[in-house]
């Protein structure tokens, strides 16, 4: 399963389709504590994690999953288009906190559909 | 004490030269005695407050400031006169005088300790800050005016970005789709299809917001310049918002929409600029009332207008916002608000349309609630287009 976590219902439900036609089951929230909440319920191997959301945003949400440990449970690539963090998300990624970052506007790219494909099955 | 002027001239003859040397300053001076006495003015103080000399000569000087600040400068004085020293203008004190004809202005005041005939004065210069605080506050509405259109010009662009980002998505989808249904091995091929067809009608939504919102901008650009069009005509408005609810219930299915209210209410006005406004007030009331159902409209009769009302039973509005939220670029940005999509020009338009149909928007709301918007109608052919 895979969570897409972004505030903008349009993006969201695109992501959810666009994942959902490759054969995935997808979990959507729409915010960090609404991904919170759901990652009580819902178990996914991938999350894709939008930055810039209210009340609770992408950064926020990391810092309460580090802070229970949780990261290491899910690979997590995150969506941003504030390009004023790169420093900070790269930090994250060598830490393993995250397993990859890409900019908005961005489009799936071959590789990063296959390394969710092989995540996802193994 | 300290710089005080030792003048000998009797101050109830103080000479020509005196005076004139008074009366060269651009500013509104006066002398007055311990007691608050007004001994000497200048030209300019009669200019300034209103007054003759006769008038203002051996009044006292709290007769030159706003009532309520009259008793604060009794005490004010008998503290300088006790312990006198320079103080010169532009200090930051909000100073107010009040003229002959009972209007206040803001003014700057300056003042410096003088003795007359070995008894202390004290000379004030007083400046008329009326223009200065005029093109001050210009300056600041001005400045807050470039600071929304800023914030508006990247809400935009967001606003624009994230249907086309969701574009972007679905076609990429549909083309790795394609090649996917093309193949004899594709598993889970149900999923496929079901996402393809669903991606369809979310790329027709996208297509339609982003419409919406393109004609938003230009809508916004024509008022600014004064050329938004308006086109005439008699018709009932009863079936204009069925028309219109119809056509929006297609494509909600979260919100019922209802529609109250009997009789036929002809009015001549621009149909689909009054659809315009119905929308943006129905798609308003369906955005910010995402935990309610119901959407009611109501078709009612005033004396000589048609009232049209939108109600939701959603977030509601704070009674500080209310009176601004039909300007232009204005948008919320509490918590509760920040989250919802918008430009901030759509009540701004629908405002726009509604007077230039000699009508009245508004609204009553209670935060947490839900919000009644209304416009009214002229029901005769009272229209200035």
């Amino acid at each position: 399963m895979i969570m897409v976590v972004d505030d903008d219902e349009p993006i969201r439900n695109s992501l959810r389709l666009l994942l959902m036609g490759e054969g995935y089951q997808v979990e959507t929230a729409s915010d960090g504590g609404d991904a919170l909440k759901k990652l009580g319920i819902v178990k996914p191997k991938v999350i894709l994690l939008d930055i810039m959301m209210t009340p609770i945003d992408g950064l926020a949400f990391l810092k309460t999953l580090k802070e229970k440990g949780l990261q290491k449970n899910y690979a997590i690539f995150v969506m941003t288009a504030m390009t004023g963090i790169v420093d900070e998300l790269k930090e994250m990624q060598s830490k393993g906190i995250i397993r990859d970052f890409m900019i908005k506007p961005f489009v799936f790219s071959d590789r990063l559909l296959e390394e969710i494909h092989h995540i996802v099955t193994t | 004490m300290e710089d005080a002027i030792p003048i000998s001239t009797n101050i109830y003859s103080i000479s020509k030269d005196f005076l004139q040397f008074f009366d060269i300053s651009p500013d509104a001076l006066l002398i007055i005695d311990q007691t608050g006495t007004i001994i000497v003015i200048n030209t300019q103080m009669e200019r300034i407050f209103g007054y003759s000399q006769l008038e203002l000569l051996g009044q006292h000087v709290e007769m030159l400031l706003p009532e309520c600040f009259r008793k604060i400068h009794v005490s004010h004085r008998e503290h300088f006169f006790a312990d006198s020293r320079q103080r010169p203008m532009g200090i930051g004190l909000q100073l107010f005088g009040l003229r002959q004809d009972k209007t206040e202005f803001p003014v700057d005041i300056s003042l410096r300790p003088l003795m007359l005939e070995n008894k202390l004065h004290v000379i004030a210069a007083i400046r008329d800050m009326t223009a200065q605080k005029r093109a001050e506050n210009e300056l600041k509405s001005l400045y807050e005016q470039q600071k929304r259109y800023n914030t508006f010009l990247s809400m935009a662009s967001h606003e624009l970005r994230t249907p086309l980002a969701s574009i972007q998505a679905t076609t990429q989808m549909f083309s790795r789709n394609l090649i996917r249904l093309y193949s004899p091995i594709l598993e889970k091929k149900k999923m496929t299809i079901e996402a393809t067809q669903e991606g369809l009608a979310e790329m027709t939504n996208q297509i339609t917001r982003l419409n919406r919102l393109i004609g938003d901008l230009l809508d916004i650009s024509r008022t600014n310049d004064g050329h938004l069009s308006f086109s005439f005509s008699d018709f009932e408005i009863g079936e204009l918002v069925r028309d219109i609810v119809n056509m929006l219930q297609k494509t909600v299915s979260t919100h019922t929409i209802s529609i109250h209210g009997k009789g036929k209410q002809h009015i001549y006005a621009d149909r689909d600029r009054i659809g315009q406004v119905l929308t943006n007030l129905l798609t308003n009331g369906i955005k910010y009332s995402p935990e309610a159902k119901d959407i009611e409209v109501s078709i009612s009769r005033a004396a000589d207008s048609v009232i049209i009302s939108v109600r939701d039973y959603g977030i509601g509005i704070a009674r500080e916002y209310q009176p601004h939220i039909f300007e232009q670029y204005y948008r919320l940005v509490d918590d509760e608000h920040k989250k919802y999509a918008g430009l901030g020009i759509g009540l701004y338009i629908a405002a726009e349309i509604v007077r230039r149909h000699n009508g009245k928007i508004w609204v009553e709301s209670e935060e947490g609630k839900g919000s009644t918007f209304s416009f009214s109608l002229p029901v005769d052919k009272g229209v200035s287009v």
